[in-house]
């Protein structure tokens, strides 16, 4: 038989009153793999990852922790699990190795050894009150808190916000390492870069779908670039037929300044502009934001979480 | 099942401060009590209970037989409001801040993160509640009889006090399950459980002044301690029965809602 992968989420439907914030998603994240999911505040991936833990019940549609069903009732599934939620919020009134040592010794594991790796390699100060720690230093807890017992499956929302540069790096490179080692991860961020730097696979959600799934590296980013230029004071682009051109899209044009992506032969692009008075040419390769911007076009403001 | 026991010493890690505070506060209260009795002459108290206002008389229960022993003395102490605030303070914060306290400042989420169920959560609480009005219980009910020794040496009977601390304990038990029910039901129940023991204070004195309204003041948790029912025909034990049937009812409401709801 085979074995169960770390996270399956089948058919989840989860309602508030009428608002819908999660609308029949299903997924799965198997050993190794780091999932991103992706999407604006209110496209349901707070929900989500609330449901898999089992904080909200679903109206419909199942979640299942390495085949193990989960419910509001039970909790032998977590023990496979390292939760960070979006907002960290702690005791005020404990210490940072107060918080640590109590979830270790709830966690039954032995994660005293992790947890000093992780507090030396995070440059985190466990002695002092929670009260007293940044919201740099809050997230550096708990990301230490989820990472110890080294669970294998991680569910991270936002892990990498309030981090400076340094911890991030040293986050994302533990994370790759934990899916290296088999855990398998999902990574709720609106970060996209590093979405697109550690994960295999990306969801984006919006209004409780999954609107988008894709390998990164299929994400047909590959050969699409971002085109920007600046055309000198008689040009146009419309008496080249530029704009028509096969591949072009999201077009925008301010006044001299035309951007434009493209995703067709090049020797066709370079055609063209070669007929054009050009003042300045910038071609890069897009980013997974103007994916995401692309797919949230339109997108009404409110919603779940 | 181990979890609830770690959450429990996390509970006991912040109350135990406050708790034994509150336990100095009981003592002292119940010594300087009794200590005061010896400064009033019985027929002076007669005289003064006899000044006061019919309602006020009602509602001490001194209105008819009155014996100025020291057993009276106890129960009057028993029964005095700055009494009951003392014996109420625990299970009222420990209850709010074993569930919703919890969820409040975050800790519950990363507990429930952990393989803990609800059901060890809720266990905990419920621990830390009966346990903690247990202990209060028991240490104003010795208190009290430390204090009888010394004051009224051989005038108090052990039967008497134990029952006084006998009814004391289950009001105090059914207010607190009643806080972890709400606590655990609601995510801020504060000015709920506020509200609603304020409410059932009324509808106590209600039923204590005005006898058309007094089956409805069973629906008061406070209808079920009165000690000076135990002074003057001993204890109702249907008394008791109904404030752990209270306790019992509001303990299983709370498990239930709280293995059941979103913890949003």
């Amino acid at each position: 038989m085979a074995p169960s992968a770390p996270l399956t989420i089948r058919d989840l439907r989860k309602t508030y009153g009428s608002t819908v914030a999660v609308d029949g998603i299903s997924m799965t994240v198997a050993p190794g793999e780091i999932v991103g999911l992706l999407g604006p505040n209110g496209a349901g991936k707070t929900t989500t990852t609330r449901v898999a833990l089992g904080f909200l019940r679903p109206d419909r549609g199942a979640v299942e922790v390495f085949g193990e069903t989960v419910t509001a009732t039970a909790a032998s599934y977590r023990r496979q699990i390292g939760y960070l939620p979006g907002e960290v919020r702690l005791p005020g009134q404990a210490t940072g190795r107060e918080v640590l040592e109590l979830l270790g010794r709830c966690h039954g594991g032995d994660c005293a050894q992790e947890r000093e790796n992780l507090i030396e390699r995070f440059g985190f100060d466990p002695s002092k009150k929670v009260r007293a720690y940044s919201k740099g230093n809050r997230q550096k807890l708990g990301l230490i808190a989820s990472l110890q017992c080294k669970p294998p499956l991680l569910i991270l929302d936002e892990p990498t916000s309030g981090l400076d540069p340094l911890v991030q790096q040293s986050l994302l490179s533990i994370l790759t390492k934990r899916a290296e080692e088999g855990a398998g991860v999902l990574f709720s961020s609106h970060v996209l870069s590093e979405v697109q730097a550690v994960c295999d696979r990306v969801l984006v959600m919006r209004s409780g779908r999954f609107v988008y799934e894709s390998a990164v590296e299929d994400l047909g980013l590959g050969r699409r670039r971002r085109v920007e230029l600046v055309l000198g004071e008689q040009g146009t682009t419309t008496d080249t037929g530029l704009l028509s051109l096969p591949g072009v899209s999201q077009i925008e044009i301010d006044g001299a300044r035309v951007r434009f992506h493209f995703d067709g032969e090049p020797a066709t692009l370079i055609k063209v502009l070669g007929s054009l008075p050009l003042r300045d040419l910038v071609v890069e390769r897009p980013e997974l934001e103007d994916l995401f911007f692309s797919l949230y076009e339109d997108e009404p403001e409110g919603g779940a979480s | 099942m181990r979890g609830w026991l770690t959450i429990l010493r996390w509970h006991v890690r912040w109350e135990r401060l406050r708790f034994l505070v509150l336990l100095a506060c009981v003592v002292l209260f119940t010594a300087i009590f009794v200590g005061i009795s010896d400064a009033f002459r019985p027929e002076e108290i007669e005289e003064m209970l006899d000044r006061m206002p019919t309602f006020l008389q009602k509602l001490a229960g001194h209105e008819a037989d009155r014996m100025l022993t020291p057993e009276f003395w106890i129960s009057t102490l028993v029964g005095h409001p700055i009494w009951l605030l003392l014996m109420l303070c625990f299970p009222v914060a420990a209850g709010l801040r074993c569930l919703s306290g919890l969820q409040g400042d975050g800790s519950l989420e990363w507990i429930l993160s952990q393989p803990i169920s609800r059901n060890q959560c809720f266990l905990a609480g419920l621990a830390l509640v009966l346990g903690g009005s247990t202990l209060l219980c028991v240490a104003a009910g010795l208190s009290a009889w430390l204090a009888g020794a010394i004051w009224f040496p051989g005038e108090i009977t052990t039967r008497f006090l134990f029952d006084c601390t006998l009814s004391n304990w289950a009001m105090t038990c059914a207010v607190g399950l009643f806080v972890l029910a709400m606590s655990a039901s609601l995510p801020r129940p504060t000015s709920w459980v506020l509200g609603v023991l304020i409410a059932m204070g009324f509808l106590f004195i209600l039923g204590s002044l005005w006898s058309p309204a007094r089956p409805f003041s069973y629906l008061s948790l406070f209808a079920y301690h009165h000690p000076q029912t135990i002074y003057a025909t001993g204890l109702r034990p249907g008394l008791v029965a109904g404030a752990f049937g209270w306790a019992t009812f509001f303990g299983l409401f709370g498990w239930w809602r709280f293995t059941r709801r979103d913890l949003e």
